[in-house]
């Protein structure tokens, strides 16, 4: 797979939040997204996903543009800002919807991303019940579930205990083994030098320096 | 996965999400019809004491009183304008009960369903047919809670109309064929609310939910006002018809009115939604 | 309280949903004096009536011709509520609710909310009256009313009826300060509302549903004089003074009492 950002420039309500942002991304690695506050980390990620449209530029996956070609990349899981989900769900019953709206993943693989990220498949806790914690797993779950190839992480790593902590960076690890596109942004300077293969740093819009 | 497997998947989410969880609404809809057919059962129940009419209604005139509005309002020295309320809380509360879900959707839980079922336009298309399917709903729910009072106060659960009755309120609705009852009782109605619930939608994501309500809302009241082909709430008052009165509305003109704004603002909407940037909790106004 | 109550009021100022409120009024008044002069009612009047329409009976407030008015109180309780009334839902969305708690005391908190609720709520619906009133002194006569001119409302067993034929203005004062309690009233229900409203806007179109389910329900067992939005348009109302004012007295005693009560009962989460 490859993910190519070609001038990709987002203005809203007269502020450039997107800078003529060029990247190109390729399968089997993790990129590590570093910034400050409001540099534009999640809006890149947004505007990977779709969830946004281009002011100029664009997003092509595998040579598909999104917004002209496809609406979204067409194998991708997200974890961007807050977790959202179905508030009265238990988390099984969430995953279980959203996997029916991709088209279908196992049951199996469902409850077993559950239990890798260290959620109970079989609690019955509605999600508008769960600690911070447990919503930021939950939400790790989701965006990694059915093994997509384009991976997007939000400051994954907030709010997890060291040893939820580790198990994430083992899976991530694994998937990037499988050859798939991983973006993580994290304020967390040794564990995003530790999981990326490649940094960006972004500022003001603007990527100033990969490597 | 086709197109109409996502729609089916979407709206068989937003039966789930939109219905379950709005059914309490529709007991408001249910409480405007007790009210109605109260009202209706007082009128007659005069019209018999004063020996015009001898039984109570049958389930068409207790449709026709529901759904009558007002007669074309005349502008003069000595007019008093006023509202006729059933009617107005009738339709508020379909737009209340409907418009709003699309949107908060959107903004709890839209941003995943959206990206996990990779299709904009199935998402907003499976609204629509949930907004459609609500507005049958909320009929069917008059329909059925006049059926269900006709059947407990044992009277004549029939289409027809009863003469008596109609002789004193509007005698211009016994001309009307059968075919013509269920336009302008049926058809036209629902018709035109699902074009005004289709609308509010829209404006709904262009504006804010509240303000296309308040829109929806001022359009009703322009419509008591004003007997224009422009001003949507005039089709669902049969009053209004223009065998009832020559300024009236022609249910021909109106069908036709409301299906070419169902497809204008279907493909507004779709156009729209496909540019609408997913920018995290915007919350109303 | 003093400092939460200047902390809200600033809140509420710099929100911009006062102002879409206001706006909205603004042109309400001004759209309906447009069509009130260039609809040629006020020339109908001089040519088929015996006596002139008067601005006191021709303004926003009072007029039963045209539609606007109708629709202004339609309206009128999502205008009151939209200032202030989901403010309390929004501390507890963003969190905000439990910085402030560190700071001051829960019922100086609430009591304050619920004021600045109210007068806003109260504000918003009065203010585009106002206007209206003086936009039509500019082209409608100001003369005394006549009850002889059968055009005139209030007519005999309204409330201050007699006020209206001597004082019109006056009147008109009464009128207004009767929306402004209305208006608030709405806004403290709405404001009660909030303690369990999951979606904003509901929080906003909740009044409009009460008054109009109200409104219906009352109309049948007739007593709609009693509901919240016959008081406000004080057109067929049969209370008096101290009927219309005990309802909404009542109604601001229970809401404020509920809102401050539950609120500093209630675990933050």
């Amino acid at each position: 797979m490859e993910l190519v950002i070609k001038d990709y420039t987002k203005i809203i309500r007269k502020v450039t939040v997107l800078d003529q942002i060029n990247l190109t991304l390729t399968g089997g690695k993790i990129y590590g997204l570093r910034g400050k506050n409001g540099s534009g980390k999640t809006m890149l990620m947004r505007a990977i996903t779709g969830l946004i449209r281009p002011t100029a530029g664009y997003v092509a996956i595998d040579g598909k543009k999104i917004g002209k070609d496809i609406d979204f990349p067409q194998s991708v899981g997200a974890l961007i800002e807050n977790p959202s989900f179905i508030q009265e769900y238990s988390a099984m019953d969430n995953l279980k919807v959203l996997a029916n709206l991709s088209g279908g993943i196992p049951e199996e693989d469902i409850r077993s991303i559950l239990e890798r990220v260290g959620l109970n498949a079989q609690e019955s806790k509605p999600f508008g019940r769960f600690s911070l914690g447990m919503k930021q797993k939950l939400g790790i779950a989701a965006a990694v579930m059915g093994k997509p190839q384009l991976i997007i992480l939000d400051e994954p790593i907030n709010a997890l205990d060291e040893y939820t902590v580790e198990r994430i960076k083992e899976l991530l690890l694994e998937l990037r083994n499988e050859d798939r596109i991983i973006l993580v942004a994290c304020h967390d300077r040794e564990e995003l030098d530790y999981l990326s293969d490649v940094i960006i740093h972004i500022q003001e819009g603007r990527i100033v320096n990969d490597r | 996965m086709t197109d109409k497997t996502k729609i089916g998947k979407y709206f068989s989410y937003d039966i789930n999400q939109g219905g379950w969880r709005e059914l309490p609404k529709s007991l408001l809809l249910i409480a405007i019809t007790l009210l109605v057919i109260l009202q209706a059962d007082k009128y007659i129940q005069t019209l018999i004491e004063y020996g015009y009419c001898e039984k109570y209604g049958t389930f068409l005139d207790y449709l026709a009183y529901f759904f009558q509005g007002d007669y074309v309002y005349e502008l003069s020295a000595s007019s008093v304008f006023v509202l006729p309320i059933y009617w107005l809380a009738f339709h508020a509360f379909v737009a209340y009960i409907v418009g709003f879900y699309p949107y908060e959707d959107f903004v709890q839980y839209g941003r995943m369903s959206i990206l996990y079922g990779k299709d904009r336009v199935s998402w907003w298309l499976a609204k629509i047919l949930w907004q459609i399917l609500s507005v049958a709903w909320c009929y069917l729910l008059v329909y059925g809670t006049i059926a269900g009072y006709i059947i407990c106060k044992h009277r004549l659960l029939s289409w027809k109309l009863t003469e008596e009755i109609w002789n004193n309120l509007s005698p211009e609705l016994l001309n009307y064929t059968t075919t013509d009852l269920i336009v302008v009782i049926v058809i036209l109605p629902v018709l035109t609310t699902i074009a005004i619930t289709v609308i509010q939608g829209v404006v709904a994501f262009w504006k804010t939910p509240v303000v296309s309500f308040m829109l929806v809302n001022a359009m009703l009241v322009v419509s008591v006002y004003s007997t224009s082909y422009l001003w949507l709430g005039n089709y669902t008052m049969w009053l209004r018809n223009d065998r009832i009165s020559p300024e009236g509305i022609s249910p021909v003109i109106a069908i036709l009115i409301d299906s070419v704004l169902i497809v204008i603002f279907l493909i507004i909407g779709i156009r729209q939604f496909k540019r609408v940037d997913f920018l995290g909790k915007v919350d109303g106004l | 309280m003093i400092e939460v109550l200047h902390f809200e009021w600033n809140r509420a100022m710099r929100s911009k949903r006062i102002w879409f409120v206001l706006g909205a009024g603004m042109l309400c008044s001004v759209l309906q004096a447009v069509h009130y002069e260039m609809g040629g009612i006020v020339k109908n009047f001089y040519e088929n009536s015996d006596y002139p329409i008067v601005c006191w009976l021709s303004y926003l407030g009072r007029d039963i011709q045209l539609f606007y008015r109708s629709l202004y109180y339609l309206i009128f309780p999502i205008m009151a509520a939209l200032p202030f009334a989901a403010s309390y839902y929004e501390d507890k969305q963003s969190g905000y609710q439990k910085v402030l708690f560190m700071k001051v005391k829960r019922n100086a908190y609430a009591a304050a909310k619920y004021l600045v609720a109210f007068v806003t709520g109260g504000l918003v619906t009065v203010l585009p009256l106002m206007f209206s009133l003086f936009l039509h002194a500019g082209f409608v006569p100001g003369y005394p009313p006549s009850e002889l001119s059968l055009q005139a409302v209030p007519l005999d067993g309204q409330p201050y009826c007699n006020i209206f034929y001597e004082h019109p203005f006056f009147y008109a004062v009464i009128f207004w300060g009767i929306d402004f309690l209305v208006g608030g009233c709405i806004a403290g229900i709405a404001l009660c509302f909030s303690l369990i409203a999951k979606m904003k806007y509901s929080i906003y179109v909740f009044g409009f549903v009460f008054c109009i389910l109200e409104r219906t329900i009352l109309y049948q067992f007739d007593c709609v004089n009693w509901a919240f939005s016959n008081i406000a348009e004080m057109t067929d109302l049969l209370l008096n003074g101290w009927e219309i004012f005990m309802k909404l007295i009542v109604t601001v005693i229970f809401s404020f009492a509920l809102f401050v009560g539950v609120l500093t009962r209630k675990d933050v989460l």
